[in-house]
């Protein structure tokens, strides 16, 4: 997985307003574009693995049929994101997790299920282990952006719900803490 | 240790979070067929199908247990009867029904269509079928006949 100088937002961008222009092809790419991050986001949002992969599913249809209410391309990544978010949180709350609130939360309140953090305990990676010491909140915000360059931060971010500047320009509170961990850490190989 | 909150993005950010995405591609990948799946679910959806129901009340309901299982799909124009049958290498052959000749019928495996035309009798075959769920989109005759999908099944 590389992280190339292409943003995700712009080319999200393009193909969604040609796909609106009638090319329905565009839609295919788009959807091979942008599926593995919202499946990255929906796992971030504590969801099981099926339930995941009906979230991604049922976000697509929803932007495919309310296509036309995107204001501009360029939020296309931050409304289907908060979709998923959004789809996610419900599907939680229908399974009775413990969610304090009626309604979707503003701020991504993501409680991964502990087999998230096994995982990346069982990684066997410096990097693994010091995702699992931070806060649930943080770890969501860096599995989804990390999908994207510095030109996505803010819509990955706020797909999230995440307030714009949690990360990019600035390193923000969460990545500040992991850098510093991993600085701290003598098994840490910098890259 | 001081805060570097605030300090802006370098290249060893930049490297760490792709460290991050490539891990999580690692320990937790999305599905390999996801993507082709929704290409797929979004293209069904666009051909505006009419849904078939299943005819529950039928006296060939579904039999659990039993070699052959016949189900009964309807819309308002048409109605498909499916039945399965096993086959030697643990697939199925499949037989089917439908309300008129020259139709064509698609078998739809996950993202695999097999599609068949119906004889003169309305009679379809398909062989050397997996298990597993199954639907079908039936294409009527006639330049504006919507198509008809049928909801998922297992035989």
């Amino acid at each position: 997985m590389t992280e190339t100088a292409a943003s995700l937002t712009d080319e999200a961008a393009w193909l969604f307003a040609e796909f609106r222009a009638g090319r329905r092809d565009r839609l295919d790419a788009l959807v091979r574009l942008l599926t593995p991050t919202l499946w990255h986001l929906a796992r971030a949002c504590g969801l099981e693995r099926a339930d995941a992969e009906d979230v991604v599913q049922q976000s697509w249809m929803q932007l495919v049929a309310h296509a036309d209410t995107v204001r501009d391309p360029q939020s296309v990544v931050a409304w289907i994101g908060t979709t998923v978010r959004r789809e996610a949180w419900r599907v939680r709350r229908n399974q009775g997790r413990s969610i304090p609130v009626d309604e979707p939360p503003e701020r991504a309140d993501p409680t991964p299920d502990p087999g998230d953090l096994a995982a990346l305990r069982e990684s066997g990676t410096t990097l693994g282990r010091h995702l699992a010491a931070l806060s649930p909140k943080c770890r969501a915000l860096l599995r989804v952006v990390s999908r994207g360059g510095p030109p996505d931060y803010a819509a990955l971010a706020e797909s999230l719900g995440m307030p714009v500047g949690s990360i990019g320009p600035t390193r923000g509170r969460c990545l500040a803490k992991l850098r510093a961990a991993l600085d701290a850490d003598p098994t840490w190989s910098a890259p | 240790m001081s805060d570097t909150a605030d300090e802006r993005l370098d290249d060893r950010d930049g490297r760490i979070l792709a460290g991050i995405a490539e891990l999580y591609d690692e320990i937790d990948p999305p599905p390999a067929r996801l993507a082709d799946d929704v290409v797929f679910s979004l293209s069904l959806a666009a051909l505006n199908a009419e849904l078939a129901s299943i005819e529950r009340d039928a006296g060939v309901a579904v039999r659990a247990h039993a070699g052959t299982q016949t189900v009964t799909f309807s819309s308002s124009a048409l109605q498909l009867m499916v039945t399965g049958s096993d086959e030697n290498e643990g697939t199925m052959r499949i037989d089917a029904w439908v309300t008129g000749g020259g139709v064509t019928v698609e078998l739809l495996e996950g993202t695999n269509s097999t599609p068949a035309v119906s004889d003169a009798h309305g009679r379809l075959v398909w062989r050397g079928v997996a298990r597993g769920p199954i639907r079908f989109l039936i294409h009527p005759p006639g330049p504006d006949a919507r198509p008809v999908l049928t909801p998922m099944i297992e035989l």
